[in-house]
C-alpha cells in the first residue's frame, strides 16, 4: 500500500533522511521507532507531503505521489494526526470532524475511494468520548482529547492509511491502554497504520512490523520481539 | 478571539436567531415613514456600507485575508451598469445591479487569482497594488479610450466619473420625492438578502472550511482543503457582495467616480470591519453603522473635520479593544451571569 524509496529529506541545510526505505502493506500496523531526534516526524512528514523529498520515491496504492500536493495525498487516502494534534483551536470538535466528512462526501460522489459506511458511526465506536466533546471548542479539550479528536478527525477522511506521530506522548498509562485499544480497532477496520512512537513496549504492544530508526537512517526492520532483543536497537533508543 | 455564532454573544441567547432578524427587518421597514429624507439617504449609505464590510468579512474575518483592493469591486458594481447605461440605454436597476455583480465577480475572478497566490502581508500588497492599477485605468482614462469620441468627451467631463439616472425599480420609474423611499427598500431587501446567504455560508462546511484555513493553512491541507482554491473561492464571494454594494451606492449617489475605487476607500471599509469585530457575524454591521454615524458626527466641523473623525475613531477602538460586537457580546455576558433580584 505504501512504499518510500531510499528517500532523501533536509530541514533547511541539514540532511536529516538518509536513504529512508519502508512499506506498509493493506491492514497493517507498521512503528517507526527512534528517539527524539531521529528522525521519525521527519519521515511521517515527508510521506504527507509537508516536506518536499529530494531524492527517492513516495508510493501509494502504486501511484508515485512523491511530487504531490499535501491536500491531494489526503484525498486519496492518507489521514494524518500529527504529534501537535493540529486540531482547529477555535472551531468545535463538531465543526473540525464536519470538515473531514465534507470532504469524504465530496470525494464519494465524485467517485473517489470511499465506502457507503457510516463515518460517525466507526468514529465512535474507536472513540466513545468524542461523541460528548462535540460541543466543546478545540482550545478547551485536554491533551489527550485533542489527542481523541485529531485521530477521529483523520478518520473521518475515511483514509486507508492512518500516519500517527507521537499518538501516545504526554498521556497517562491508563489513557495510554485506551489509545492501544483504539489503534487495535482502526486495525481491525481495514485501515493501515504507520505509526512513529519513541517508545519501544508502546509501540510493541500493537505493531505488526517495527523499523528502527537513528539519524536519519533505518537501523532495523522486523518484528517487535526481535527489536528488543537487538542491543544497537536497544542502545540507540536509549541515545 | 471564539467565533460568536449566535451573533452578539450571550444577547443572541436571549432573542434567537430569526426572532432577532425579523425585528430588526421590521424596525427597517418603517423607517422611509419615521425618518426625514435627509436621515434616510443617511441610513441608506449605512446599509450599502453595512452590505460592503460584510461581504469583506467572508475575506477578512472567515478567511483571514486582509484586502486593501475591495474598492475596485466596489467600484466595478457601479461602473458596469453606469457604462451600460451611457452607451446601450439600459434603464433597468435590477439589470444594473447584474451587470455590476457580474463584472465585480469577473474582475475579482482573475484578480483574485493572483492575489492568492500570496498570502498574508504579501497578499495584501499585491490586492492593494492590482487594486490600484485598476483605479488608474479610470482616473487615468483609459478605459474611456476604447470607446471612441464618446468616451473621450465623458472622460473629459466627469473627470473619470460617470452620471446615473434614476432607473426603474421592478419597471417603475420612481418621481423625485418617491425614488430614495422605493430604492431604501431595495437597498434594504439586498441587505438582508444577502446576510442570509452569508450567514448560510460562515455556517456551512465551506465556511468552517474557510476559519481552518484562516487558522493554520498547514494543517488545512493534510485534512484535504485546497487552500489555494478555497481562498480564491472566498476572494470571488467577496468581492460578489461589494460589488452590488457598489451598484447601489452608485445609484443612490447618482454618479459613481474613481474614488470610489481608491485604496483608501479600501482602507474605509476595512477599518468599518474591524471597529465592529470581524469574529462576529454582526460585527461588520455595527461597524459599517458606526463608521458612518462617526463621519456624520464629524461632518459638523468644518475646519479639521478628518481629524475630528481620526479623534473619534481612536476613542472607539481604545474604548472597545475586541470590536463594538465584542464589547456588546461581553456586556450580554455580564448581564446574564448578574444573580436575579
Amino acid at each position: 500500500m505504501l512504499e518510500i524509496n531510499d528517500i532523501h529529506t533536509y530541514r533547511g541545510p541539514a540532511h536529516i533522511l538518509n536513504g529512508v526505505s519502508l512499506t506498509v502493506g493493506p491492514g497493517e500496523a507498521v512503528c517507526l521507532v527512534g528517539r527524539n531526534g531521529a528522525g521519525k516526524t521527519t519521515t511521517i512528514e515527508s510521506i504527507m507531503g509537508l516536506l518536499a523529498v529530494r531524492a527517492g520515491s513516495i508510493r501509494f496504492h502504486g501511484e508515485d505521489v512523491t511530487g504531490l500536493p499535501v491536500h491531494q495525498r489526503a484525498r486519496r487516502g492518507m489521514g494524518y494526526a500529527p504529534e501537535n494534534t493540529g486540531i482547529f483551536p477555535e472551531l468545535s470538535v463538531a465543526e473540525n470532524l464536519m470538515i473531514s466528512r465534507w470532504l469524504s462526501e465530496k470525494a464519494r460522489r465524485t467517485g473517489g475511494d470511499g465506502s457507503d459506511e457510516d463515518v460517525e458511526r466507526r468514529i465512535y465506536s474507536v472513540f466513545p468520548e468524542v461523541k460528548e466533546l462535540t460541543g466543546r471548542q478545540g482550545q478547551n479539550l485536554s491533551g489527550g482529547q485533542k489527542k481523541m479528536v485529531a485521530i477521529a478527525r483523520a478518520m473521518a477522511l475515511s483514509p486507508s492509511l492512518l500516519l500517527l506521530d507521537e499518538a501516545f506522548e504526554g498521556l497517562a498509562p491508563v489513557v495510554v491502554s485506551r489509545f492501544t485499544d483504539a489503534v487495535i480497532k482502526i486495525k481491525e477496520m481495514g485501515i493501515s497504520l504507520l505509526i512513529a512512537e519513541s517508545n519501544l513496549a508502546n509501540a510493541s504492544r500493537i505493531a505488526d512490523r517495527m523499523y528502527a530508526i537513528d539519524r536519519g537512517e533505518i537501523i532495523f526492520h522486523g518484528v517487535p520481539q526481535d527489536a528488543l532483543g537487538n542491543d544497537e536497537v536497544m542502545k540507540a533508543l536509549r541515545g | 478571539m471564539p467565533d460568536d455564532r449566535a451573533g452578539l454573544g450571550g444577547l443572541g441567547r436571549h432573542v434567537r436567531g430569526w426572532h432577532a432578524f425579523a425585528l430588526v427587518a421590521g424596525a427597517l421597514a418603517v423607517m422611509p415613514q419615521a425618518l426625514s429624507p435627509y436621515l434616510l439617504i443617511l441610513l441608506c449609505y449605512a446599509l450599502i456600507f453595512a452590505l460592503a464590510c460584510l461581504g469583506l468579512n467572508l475575506l477578512l474575518g472567515t478567511s483571514g485575508l486582509l484586502s486593501l483592493g475591495h474598492a475596485a469591486y466596489f467600484g466595478m458594481g457601479a461602473y458596469a451598469g453606469a457604462f451600460l447605461y451611457r452607451f446601450w440605454q439600459l434603464e433597468s436597476l435590477e439589470l444594473y445591479l447584474l451587470c455590476g455583480v457580474l463584472a465585480a465577480g469577473l474582475l475579482a475572478t482573475v484578480l483574485g487569482y493572483l492575489c492568492t497566490r500570496a498570502t498574508r502581508i504579501h497578499f495584501t500588497i499585491l490586492s492593494l497594488a492590482l487594486a490600484q492599477g485598476v483605479h488608474a485605468l479610470f482616473i487615468s482614462g483609459a478605459v474611456f479610450e476604447p470607446l471612441g469620441g464618446v468616451g473621450k468627451g465623458l472622460y473629459l467631463l466627469g473627470g473619470g466619473g460617470l452620471y446615473i439616472p434614476r432607473l426603474t425599480i421592478l419597471g417603475a420609474l420612481h418621481q423625485p420625492g418617491d425614488f430614495i423611499p422605493a430604492l431604501y427598500y431595495v437597498i434594504l431587501t439586498a441587505l438582508l438578502a444577502s446576510g442570509v446567504v452569508l450567514r448560510r455560508i460562515d455556517r456551512s462546511p465551506f465556511g468552517h472550511a474557510l476559519k481552518s484555513i484562516r487558522d493554520n493553512d498547514v494543517r488545512a491541507t493534510f485534512i484535504g482543503l485546497p487552500v489555494r482554491r478555497y481562498r480564491w473561492y472566498a476572494f470571488v464571494l467577496s468581492a460578489i457582495f461589494v460589488g452590488l454594494a457598489g451598484g447601489l451606492y452608485g445609484q443612490l449617489g447618482r454618479q459613481i467616480t474613481p474614488d470610489q475605487l481608491h485604496w483608501l476607500f479600501s482602507a474605509q471599509l476595512v477599518l468599518a470591519t474591524v471597529l465592529g469585530g470581524t469574529r462576529s457575524f454582526l460585527g461588520p454591521v455595527l461597524g459599517a453603522f458606526a463608521f458612518v454615524g462617526l463621519d456624520e458626527v464629524s461632518s459638523w466641523w468644518i475646519f479639521g473635520r478628518k481629524a475630528v473623525m481620526g479623534g473619534l475613531l481612536i476613542a472607539v477602538v481604545f474604548a472597545f479593544p475586541r470590536g463594538l460586537a465584542g464589547a456588546m457580546a461581553a456586556a450580554a455576558d455580564l448581564l446574564r451571569r448578574r444573580p436575579a433580584g
